[in-house]
């Protein structure tokens, strides 16, 4: 190994010696070598006799003129500037691409803390579709059911007695229509307006604390409509969520990819035609 | 030839002051195109493609030699081709005889004063020079080609193939060493002052 490199030195020695491009000391000792060792001499002999040989080489003349027209010059400048730009374009993409992602990396608690504080309103968003989405379905199941909207009271306190209404489902006028209760509105044979439970104005206003004319279990009909409108929406367009939760940084990452490889391919498909 | 003043027509779009430059180096060109690509065919090609380039990126030009700039963007032009030629393989447009064999001399190379036996003679030796210097890897031949072929010092050829000196010199004395080695294949061949050994020594 030793022996190899030792001679790999000594021939570009001798090789820059034959074209006088060693300095002064390095020519004598080397002329010193050669006079006294026949292995380099002949090493020497060896680049000097095929160094001759090329004089042997004669020189060829261009066969033709390479003259330009203005054809071939015209000609290519229609052709570069395109793969000019798109070169340049993907190199610039790739960069900040790397110093994007380096950056991210780098700073990744900045970066990604980013992230969920700008989709967290997204995800409260979702997350009231899917309690709109969930009131939904009780709503459709309640409608279905033949069972009534409203427990007036306790069992069989229904009636509301003769003359005054005491309890919830007294006399009808809270806006609940008749065909939905199958509690009678009016009729004897209930409990006495002493045994009933008795409420306050002020309890009777918590349960009624919406306008009273779109009270459905407390929820208002606004509101159900536009959870509906959002579950509808979100169920029609799943991809939806996942666009939402992306970032301005991440579309620009994307969209920086997608240059990146658009111009990769454009620059292969140019060098093998 | 006032080479500066066509530079600078050239700079200013005048097509023919550059064409007078291409007329000036074309030989040179083509001469370390030919030993570099070691065929007519691809070194023609690399050579027009070289002056275009030239021509194209001639506002790139910042002084110094004229010749050493036009050389190192003809060896690029030549990697280009010898890729491409790679890739897409292409029949030589060369003479060829009548066993099928390529005639390595068309008429452009041809020596007029020497006899048929001598240019036959010539013809094989250099025909198995170049085979040798073909056979090195392309950066090893375009030192070679650029300091025993054109004659340029270290500095000129380090300039041209864009590579540090130290790197001129090593690769050089390897690609001499190889090309030695290899043209030992063909000994009978070689005049006997290039011979390394006598016939009796053999």
């Amino acid at each position: 190994m030793m022996n190899e490199r030792q001679r790999a030195k000594e021939l570009e020695q001798l090789s820059a010696y034959l074209d006088g491009e060693l300095h002064e000391t390095e020519q004598k000792q080397i002329e010193s070598r050669l006079a006294s060792e026949p292995e380099l001499h002949e090493m020497y002999e060896g680049l000097r006799k095929t160094k001759l040989l090329f004089s042997r080489l004669r020189r060829v003349r261009a066969p033709r003129s390479f003259a330009l027209t203005p054809e071939m010059v015209t000609v290519r400048k229609q052709k570069r500037p395109f793969f000019t730009s798109v070169r340049w374009a993907t190199s610039v993409a790739a960069i900040l691409l790397v110093v994007m992602f380096g950056a991210e990396f780098l700073l990744g608690g900045t970066f990604a803390a980013r992230a969920p504080l700008a989709s967290a309103p997204a995800m409260e968003s979702l997350e009231m579709q899917d309690t709109a989405a969930l009131a939904e379905e009780e709503t459709e199941a309640k409608a279905a059911d033949p069972e009534p909207l409203i427990i007036w009271g306790v069992p069989g306190a229904g009636g509301g007695g003769d003359s005054e209404a005491y309890g919830l489902g007294g006399g009808g006028d809270i806006g609940i229509s008749e065909e939905t209760s199958p509690v009678e509105p009016s009729g004897g044979g209930g409990m006495p307006p002493e045994n009933l439970p008795t409420e306050t104005p002020s309890e009777l206003r918590a349960t009624d604390d919406t306008d009273g004319e779109s009270l459905i279990l407390g929820i208002n009909t606004d509101q159900v409509d536009e959870a509906l409108y959002s579950s509808e929406q979100a169920a029609e367009e799943p991809s939806i969520r996942w666009l939402a939760s992306l970032t301005p940084l991440r579309w620009a990452e994307i969209g920086l990819a997608v240059v990146v490889l658009t111009g990769v391919i454009l620059l292969l498909v140019k060098k093998r035609s | 030839m006032d080479e500066q003043a066509l530079i600078q027509d050239a700079l200013n779009g005048n097509l023919d002051a550059f064409n007078g430059l291409v007329l000036h180096y074309q030989d040179i060109v083509y001469n370390v195109a030919y030993r570099v690509m070691g065929e007519h065919g691809a070194a023609s090609d690399a050579c027009q493609e070289a002056f275009i380039s030239a021509y194209q990126k001639l506002h790139q030009y910042r002084g110094g030699s004229f010749k050493s700039w036009l050389l190192r963007i003809a060896t690029n032009a030549c990697y280009d081709e010898l890729r491409r030629r790679q890739r897409q393989p292409v029949t030589p447009l060369m003479p060829e005889l009548d066993d099928g064999e390529t005639l390595e001399d068309p008429y452009w190379i041809e020596d007029d004063q020497a006899s048929p036996e001598e240019q036959t003679e010539q013809a094989e030796l250099e025909k198995a020079i170049q085979h040798c210097i073909s056979k090195l890897e392309e950066k090893f031949r375009t030192i070679l080609v650029l300091v025993d072929i054109e004659g340029m010092d270290y500095e000129t050829a380090s300039d041209i193939a864009s590579t540090p000196l130290g790197t001129v010199k090593s690769r050089l004395a390897r690609a001499r060493s190889r090309v030695q080695n290899c043209l030992q294949g063909f000994w009978e061949l070689l005049p006997e002052i290039f011979r390394l050994k006598s016939e009796d020594e053999r």
